[in-house]
C-alpha cells in the first residue's frame, strides 16, 4: 500500500510542487493538503498519514503551534518541517519532536537537492 | 525566531519589545542597517527566485530621492520584525508578466488558476526574503527573538498605495528580457525606536 502524506503550506504553489514530488518521485499518496496550522491539526487527526510536512510561517496557527498540538496527541507522528525560517525556532521544532527539516527554497531543479530530500524522507519513515 | 500567526503586529510590538529588552538606545545606526540590507537584498531575492522560476532574472538597484509609491492591484507584502527594526517587503508584478509566467510554467492549467499559482509563487519569494531578513536582523543585534508575519496579497491601487520615503527604502527592478517578464521589489527599513 502507498505511503500517505499530508502537505501543509500557505503557498498553493509550494503545495503543488511538493504534491508532485511526493506522488511522482516518491510514490506517496497525497491524502490532503492544508494552508494553515489549524488545518494541519485537523488533517492529521482525519488521515493519520505516514508523514506530514509542515511550513512554519502560516496564518491562524503557525507551524510550531500545529507541531506541538499534533505531537501532544500523537507522539509517534512523523513531522517534516519545510520552511525558509532559520535560527532558534528550527531547533525548538526539532526539540519538540519534528523528525527533520528541509530548508527552502526547494530546488527541485537540482539532483543533489532531490537526493537529499529523498534520503531525509527515507530516514524519517524508518524512524520509530 | 517566531512567526506571527494572526497578521503583522507592526510598530507597536516592536517598540514594546525594544523598550522591554532595553536594546533600542544601543541599536545600530539606521544607515548602516539599510546599507547592510540593501547590499544583501539582491542575493536574497535571487535565492527566492531560484526555488520558484526557471528563468534567470537580472536585478537593478533603483535610486529614489523622494517618495517611492508601491502601487498595483496585486501586491505581496510581508513584515520582518526585531525589537529594534522592522522591514516591510513588497513584491509588485504587473498582470501581463503574471499571465505570461502562468502560461509558460503551467500551460495545462486554466488561466485563472495559473494566475493564482503565480501569485502564490511570488509570495513564496517574499517569504524567503523576509525569513532571511529576520535572521539577519537577529544576527545584527545578537537578539534571537525576531518575528515574521505570513505574506499577504493586497490591493495597493489608487489611494491605497503605500508610500516609502526614499531614504527609508531599498528598491530593485528585476527583469527577464527574453521572456518579457519583470517585477519590482521594495523594502522599507525602519528603526522602531523612531
Amino acid at each position: 500500500m502507498d505511503k500517505t502524506v499530508v502537505i501543509v503550506d500557505d503557498s498553493k504553489f509550494q503545495t503543488m510542487q511538493l504534491g508532485r514530488f511526493f506522488s511522482d518521485v516518491l510514490g506517496f499518496k497525497v491524502a490532503a493538503t492544508g494552508e494553515n496550522g489549524e488545518e494541519a491539526v485537523e488533517m492529521y487527526k482525519a488521515h493519520k498519514p505516514d508523514l506530514i510536512t509542515m511550513d512554519l510561517t502560516m496564518p491562524k496557527l503557525d507551524g510550531r503551534g500545529a507541531l506541538a498540538q499534533i505531537l501532544a496527541e500523537f507522539p509517534q507522528a512523523r513531522v517534516l518541517v519545510i520552511s525558509a525560517v532559520k535560527g532558534p525556532l528550527l531547533l525548538e521544532c526539532l526539540a519538540i519532536g519534528a523528525k527533520s527539516y528541509v530548508e527552502k527554497p526547494l530546488r527541485f531543479d537540482r539532483e543533489d537537492f532531490i537526493r537529499d530530500f529523498k534520503a531525509t524522507v527515507t530516514e524519517i519513515l524508518q524512524s520509530a | 525566531m517566531k512567526t506571527v500567526g494572526k497578521g503583522a503586529p507592526g510598530l507597536r510590538l516592536g517598540l514594546r519589545n525594544g523598550i522591554r529588552y532595553g536594546i533600542i538606545a544601543g541599536s545600530m545606526k539606521e544607515s548602516v542597517v539599510r546599507d547592510l540590507i540593501g547590499n544583501n537584498l539582491v542575493r536574497l531575492i535571487n535565492g527566492g527566485l531560484q526555488g520558484v522560476y526557471p528563468d534567470p532574472f537580472a536585478g537593478r538597484l533603483v535610486k529614489s530621492e523622494g517618495i517611492y509609491a508601491v502601487q498595483s492591484p496585486v501586491v505581496i507584502s510581508q513584515l520582518a520584525l526585531s525589537p529594534a527594526w522592522q522591514v516591510l517587503s513588497f513584491l509588485i508584478m504587473e498582470t501581463d508578466s503574471m499571465i505570461r509566467l502562468g502560461k509558460r510554467m503551467l500551460p495545462d492549467r486554466p488561466r485563472e488558476e495559473a494566475l493564482k499559482l503565480v501569485i502564490s509563487a511570488n509570495a513564496e519569494i517574499v517569504n524567503f526574503v523576509s525569513s532571511r531578513l529576520a535572521w539577519l536582523l537577529s544576527k545584527l543585534e545578537n537578539f534571537p527573538e525576531t518575528e515574521i508575519s505570513p505574506p499577504k496579497v493586497g490591493n495597493f491601487s489608487g489611494t491605497q498605495a503605500f508610500r516609502i520615503r526614499g531614504d527609508e527604502g531599498v528598491f530593485y527592478e528585476f527583469a527577464c528580457s527574453p521572456q518579457h517578464l519583470a517585477f519590482k521589489f521594495a523594502a522599507c527599513i525602519q528603526s522602531v525606536a523612531a
